[in-house]
């Protein structure tokens, strides 16, 4: 399921380094999953059909269901990495797949202005141009920006600072793009 | 003064206009089509082109905006600022909507929505603010263009559905109440058309 370099228990150890490193910590890891398994999870979301949740003052996006997502939600070796990254046990993990295409988005929400734990998200998706939108980016005095990049783990302790997917425009055509989100507790 | 730049037919109808201004769905609005005597538009719009905007990019927006216009060198724009000022626009802004404005207060800036801009939903409400207003300067939008002004029905104090869609059409000033329940939206600019439109809030 996972690329089997980040399980290598010394490039754990790196990966922690470089996380602790970053300020904010920050952990990007590319080809996350194997070939294969990210081949089936496009396969996957290409097939799912969920009915858009549409908030307008917070949120475009669909929600996906897959089996895929529930196996990596329970995966051992998830938990391994993260918990080497981090550097503790994680008592419990968060998970959910958004999935945004044109008109897709999330907004900054004031009601959540506090500090954060330790959250990572995963993107599958197609080739993806910045200018179509969809960055996740992290506020503050210089803010993190990560455009939607297949297959690539993002793990980061965001603080107080906020975030938000940057509203997909038309130029994205029927590009789409999955965000699988997970919070760490 | 308002003789100078507004179209005769608008003020001869304003006890008509705030009947639908008050009673416009879901929240008090209304759109004047050809609001400004046409050489005055289309000197404006010529005028407005010429300021400078700069890029306005966060998670509610994408699109460009001029400086402060009250504060313009340029001598049209000056000229249209003085009429949004004067105390006699202020008494045209209350006989069409019944609210009442202080005359010189309020906010006037240019935008530009070139393709694939938008503003997201949101309320305007900012204390203070009465109306707010648009007038759009820029020519051949039609539905398909996107880039129409979105007003949200609302519920427990939420915005919900999309109820009523303007087409920014050229010389068209629209206004609404500003309050906690003004959820609106621009819709991206689906055209490769720049939407140039002039306006702010009444306070």
């Amino acid at each position: 399921m996972i690329n089997s370099l980040y399980l290598d228990e010394q490039i754990g150890l790196q990966m922690r380094g470089a996380f602790v490193q970053n300020k904010p910590n920050v952990l990007v890891l590319n080809d996350f999953f194997t070939k294969e398994f990210a081949k089936t999870l496009m396969s996957e979301f290409e097939k799912i059909r969920s009915v858009e949740t549409y908030q307008p003052e917070k949120w475009r996006y669909k929600e996906l269901k897959s089996k895929s997502i529930e196996m990596l939600a329970s995966s051992a070796e998830l938990r391994i990495i993260l918990e080497r990254a981090i550097g503790k046990k994680i008592k419990r993990l968060d998970f959910r797949a958004l999935q945004f295409k044109h008109e897709g988005y999330t907004l900054l929400n004031d009601a959540e202005k506090q500090t954060k734990g330790t959250e990572f998200f995963i993107t599958i998706g197609g080739e993806w141009d910045s200018s179509w939108g969809g960055m996740s980016v992290y506020t503050g005095e210089q803010p993190l920006i990560f455009p939607p990049a297949h297959n690539t783990f993002v793990l980061i302790s965001p603080g107080k600072s906020l975030d938000f997917v940057k509203y997909v425009n038309y130029k994205a055509g029927k590009n789409w793009f999955v965000k699988i989100e997970g919070s760490i507790n | 003064m308002l003789d100078s730049w507004i179209n005769p037919e608008i003020i001869e109808h304003l006890k008509y206009l705030k009947k639908s201004f008050v009673s416009a769905q879901p929240f008090p609005h209304i759109t004047l089509k050809g609001f400004l005597l046409e050489e005055k538009a289309e000197a404006l719009a010529r005028e407005l082109m010429k300021e400078q905007f700069s890029e306005k990019d966060a998670d509610l927006f994408h699109f460009f905006q001029t400086n402060d216009l009250t504060e313009s060198k340029n001598k049209v724009i000056r000229e249209f600022a003085a009429l949004v000022e004067s105390k006699e626009f202020a008494e045209f802004m209350r006989e069409l909507t019944g609210l009442k404005v202080k005359a010189g207060a309020l906010d006037l800036a240019g935008s530009c929505y070139k393709s694939g801009d938008y503003l997201l939903c949101h309320d305007d409400q900012v204390e203070d603010r009465k109306i707010a207003y648009v007038l759009y300067l820029s020519k051949g939008f039609t539905e398909k263009d996107g880039a129409r002004f979105v007003l949200f029905g609302n519920k427990n104090g939420k915005p919900t559905n999309e109820v009523q869609k303007i087409v920014p059409s050229w010389n068209s000033l629209m206004l609404f109440e500003v309050s906690p329940l003004s959820f609106h939206m621009v819709e991206e600019n689906l055209s490769k058309k720049d939407r140039y439109a002039i306006g702010g809030w009444l306070h």
